[in-house]
This record gives C-alpha cells, structure tokens and sequence, in this order.
C-alpha cells in the first residue's frame, strides 16, 4: 500500500496508508453487506460505518457530518462484480 | 433548464472529439467545513472534458486531481475497463460547466487516473451526469447542444 503524506487543514503533517484500514473493513464485511445492502454507498472510517446510502452524494454529506474533513474515509459501492466503468 | 452549444466538427482531427469546459473543484460542503479556512483549497483551473457516453463515472488526470487537492474517497486501486484494468482513486468534488447555464453537481464521485499517451485530454465526464441532459448534435451545422 502506497505511503502518502498529507496537509491537513491546520498545517500538520501526516503519514498514512491512504484508507488501508478502512478497506480492509470493507472487504471483510463485503459478504456479510452483499445480502442486504446491494447497490448501497457505505461510509467507513477506521472501524466506524456511518451507515449504508443510496448516492454517493449521500454517503459523502453522512461522512462530513460524522467524521468532519480532517482526513479522508472510504465510500464504497456494495457489489458482487464492480461494474465496468470505463471504454479504453 | 440550462442550455449550452458547442462547435464540433468531427472531421477535423484536431477536435476528434465533442468536449465542454468544466471546472472542478472540492466540494461546498467541504470547503464550508468548520476548521477548513479556505486558502488550503486551490482556486479551479478549467478543463476540457470529452463527452463520453461509454464512460460511467468522470474521470480526471492525477496531474489535475492532485492540483485540486480533491478529497480522496477510495484509495488508488485497479477497477476494470474494456480493453483491461487501469488505477484509479475515487474522490467527491464539484464540477460546474462555465459559460453555459448547466446545473452544477456537487457533491459528485469523481475518478482519477492516467491518461497513458494521450497527454492532449485530462478529463472525460460519463454517464453519471449525461443521464441529465438531452445532447443533440446537428452535423450539418457543426453544433452539440445540451440541454438540462
């Protein structure tokens, strides 16, 4: 996992591994979230699950609201197969 | 309903594709966080975007999603695409359409990735906001108009 220094909005420096632990969350949960939130946005920072959203939109305003801009947390669409997104 | 028009003419080389100038930046909610002072957030630089509709998502270069300083949602990863798997990192912005009356979106999932040797485009916008807007495109005239 890639290291990544951050600026955070008072000026210190941080180091993480940008979202690590929340992915890891996301992907031991995946299985568990595909049998009743399919197709739902989920908001997780560290262990913390703001809950399931049907936009991203939603999920972004729910994460402000229960984690503040310090620093980032994970929003994730729950699927059995990501869609293709793009033509190249 | 917002309007706008856009020369096009997809027989010049120059211009293969129909493109509209965006800007992006982080979100208003974001921005107006208590904290946030509002120098750290860098003013947008506009942006020619490719109207894609094979696309999903927008996606912006790294290059440009770094000079945004875009809030990043899901870490640097492959996400799959025809014609393979590319590295993406997902962030939520704002984009807006300037000189055009066009709605603006905010907050929107905005993906970041490279576009390999293709250094002339930075930007495509997808699906997620074309399903808003009624695009027709008069070859006779060399026109694209959008309306919203």
């Amino acid at each position: 996992m890639k290291c990544i220094y951050r600026v955070t909005g008072v000026g210190f420096l941080v180091m993480s591994d940008l979202l690590a632990k929340e992915t890891n969350v996301f992907l031991e949960r995946h299985e568990e979230w595909l049998r009743d939130h399919v197709g739902k946005f989920v908001t997780i920072r560290d262990e913390e699950v703001a809950g399931f959203f049907d936009s991203y939109g939603d999920a972004f305003t729910a994460g402000l609201q229960r984690f503040g801009s310090s620093r980032s947390f994970l929003i994730r669409q729950i699927w059995q197969t990501e869609p293709v997104y793009f033509v190249f | 309903m917002g309007f706008a028009k856009i020369p096009w003419d997809p027989n010049n080389p120059e211009n293969p594709f129909a493109c509209i100038d965006i800007l992006v930046r982080n979100s208003k909610q974001l921005i107006d966080q208590p904290g946030n002072l509002g120098f750290e957030f860098r003013d947008p630089l506009p942006i020619r975007a490719i109207i894609d509709t094979g696309a999903g998502p927008v996606l912006i270069s790294k290059a440009y999603a770094r000079h945004c300083k875009l809030f990043q949602t899901r870490p640097d990863s492959d996400i799959g695409v025809i014609g393979g798997s590319i590295k993406c990192g997902e962030h939520a912005g704002h984009i807006s359409f300037p000189n055009t009356t066009l709605r603006s979106y905010d907050p929107i999932r905005i993906m970041s990735g490279d576009f390999h040797k293709e250094p002339r485009f930075a930007c495509l916008i997808g699906t997620e906001i074309l399903r808003h807007w009624r695009i027709t495109f008069d070859a006779r005239a060399k026109l694209v108009t959008i309306d919203d």
